[in-house]
């Protein structure tokens, strides 16, 4: 009998923990008393504190976390409502870019260098895909989390909801084509998987004796080392075409925002790829050079590659920048 | 009936109850009760409520001012007493006079249906 009853109070205090430690800690011991109280009522009132009893109770009571979620009220969510549907979307295109993406490396990358056998080479590429789509997901996931958390001051929760406030229906040039982003996107994503699983996919192709040689565009030493940064600025680009899908319409905050961001990928590029990274391969031109039998001078020309592409990158996003901030201005007047 | 239409109905019920929970709560708030003496209280008058839906709604109700609370640790087992406060006797008041209104409106349109019938 006592050894029934320290299992049923064993019972008691796993269940109470359970609802307790999910809520703020200046009302558990509150909350704790109360419900031991509870559970002890309706033990009495069913006439017994045997094992069976103590079950029926607790499952009256309910799962602790449907309990413990009651007392707490509030219902939380990581994505709300607001950015759900553009969620969804965001994340069936970066899934669907992703898994091609990837497929088309591997292929490529078995082409290459052909594997062992037909097993291995079946299970790295089904392997790869996954586990590329698997951090596809969770990166999607993570920056509309920041977007929810970030954009929580500038939603209207608490205060008046005032119909005068809604933007005017936008002029066609200065709402932002889906399609726009949706492309925007499929490029940027196709852009991270090949970088990061066969940057050496970026190289100059060279037949010699019926076999196929490759002269790697990137010092891939160097490359690997920054590969980090490099896939933080790219995914700048998808906060970028994101926040382009939220809003839909080119206005005064979006586009500080863009600019913002075009910034600092900017100046992560000239850092990352510029003339003065070791990101490049400096015996690039010497190593196609032997094949072609370049001149000094193409050598020269090589070393200008990276200066001429941060003057791309910057000319590019001047340009972006000036269109958002000129429709986001050209809206406010509307 | 078809399972999916009981299922509709069930938490049509629910909705419905929902709101006359809290009337029914501060009805019996006159005076200082514990958590299930409510429990009881209300099951017994044809008002059933779930203890894990009603211990975390009279927390509310206190947070919210309608209700204060008071532990008894003189009896044999020490219990959380709930009673109305100034604020939620002046909401009780105002609510009843809602209730009233609106068992009124309803009322009356039911029987407007009713009449429409052949």
């Amino acid at each position: 009998m006592s050894h029934d009853k320290a299992q049923t109070g064993d019972l008691i205090d796993r269940y109470v923990y359970q609802v307790v430690r999910r809520l703020p800690q200046s009302q558990r011991a509150d909350i704790e008393a109360e419900l031991r109280g509870l559970i002890d009522d309706m033990l009495s009132a069913r006439g017994g504190g045997k094992r069976e009893d103590v079950i029926a109770v607790l499952r009256e009571l309910g799962r602790p976390a449907e309990l413990a979620s009651r007392y707490s009220g509030s219902r939380r969510s990581l994505i709300g409502p607001e950015y759900y549907d553009t969620y969804l979307l965001v994340l069936k295109i970066v899934l669907a870019a992703t898994g091609f993406g990837m497929a088309v490396a591997q292929a490529i990358g078995f082409i290459a260098e052909a594997p062992d056998s037909i097993f291995v080479a079946v299970a790295r590429f089904f392997a790869a895909i996954f586990s590329a789509m698997v951090q596809a997901f969770a990166w999607v996931t993570i920056i509309f989390a920041l977007i929810e958390r970030w954009s929580k001051n500038s939603l209207v929760k608490d205060t008046e909801w005032d119909p005068g406030d809604l933007p005017p229906v936008p002029e066609k040039n200065t709402t932002i084509p889906r399609s726009e982003s949706i492309v925007g996107i499929v490029f940027i994503v196709l852009l991270l998987v090949l970088l990061n699983a066969a940057p050496q996919l970026f190289s100059a192709y060279i037949l010699e004796d019926g076999s196929l040689r490759m002269a790697p565009v990137f010092n891939l030493t160097a490359f690997y080392r920054q590969l980090p940064l490099v896939n933080v600025m790219i995914c700048f680009g998808l906060v970028k075409e994101a926040l382009r899908l939220i809003v839909g319409r080119y206005t005064h905050p979006l586009s500080l925002a863009l600019t913002a961001l075009n910034i600092v990928s900017v100046v992560m590029f000239i850092l990352l790829f510029g003339p003065a990274s070791g990101v490049w391969n400096p015996h690039f031109m010497t190593q196609i050079g032997t094949e072609w039998s370049l001149s000094e001078s193409a050598a020269k020309l090589w070393s200008l590659v990276p200066l001429v592409l941060t003057g791309l990158v910057i000319f590019g996003s001047v340009v972006d920048s000036v269109q958002a901030i000129l429709k986001g201005a050209r809206c406010r007047r509307a | 009936m078809k399972e999916d239409v009981r299922g509709v109905l069930v938490s049509l019920e629910q909705e419905l109850r929902r709101g006359a929970i809290v009337l029914c709560i501060l009805s019996l708030l006159d005076r200082p009760r514990y958590g299930y003496a409510l429990v009881e209280h209300l099951e017994k008058s044809g008002m059933p409520v779930e203890p894990g839906t009603l211990y975390p709604l009279l927390r509310r109700l206190e947070k919210q001012g309608l209700l204060t609370s008071e532990w008894e640790t003189s009896g044999p087992k020490p219990r959380k007493y709930y009673a109305m406060s100034e604020a939620g006797r002046e909401v009780y008041r105002l609510l009843l006079s809602d209730w009233a209104d609106m068992q009124a409106a309803v009322n009356e349109l039911i029987r407007e249906g009713e009449n429409h019938e052949p």
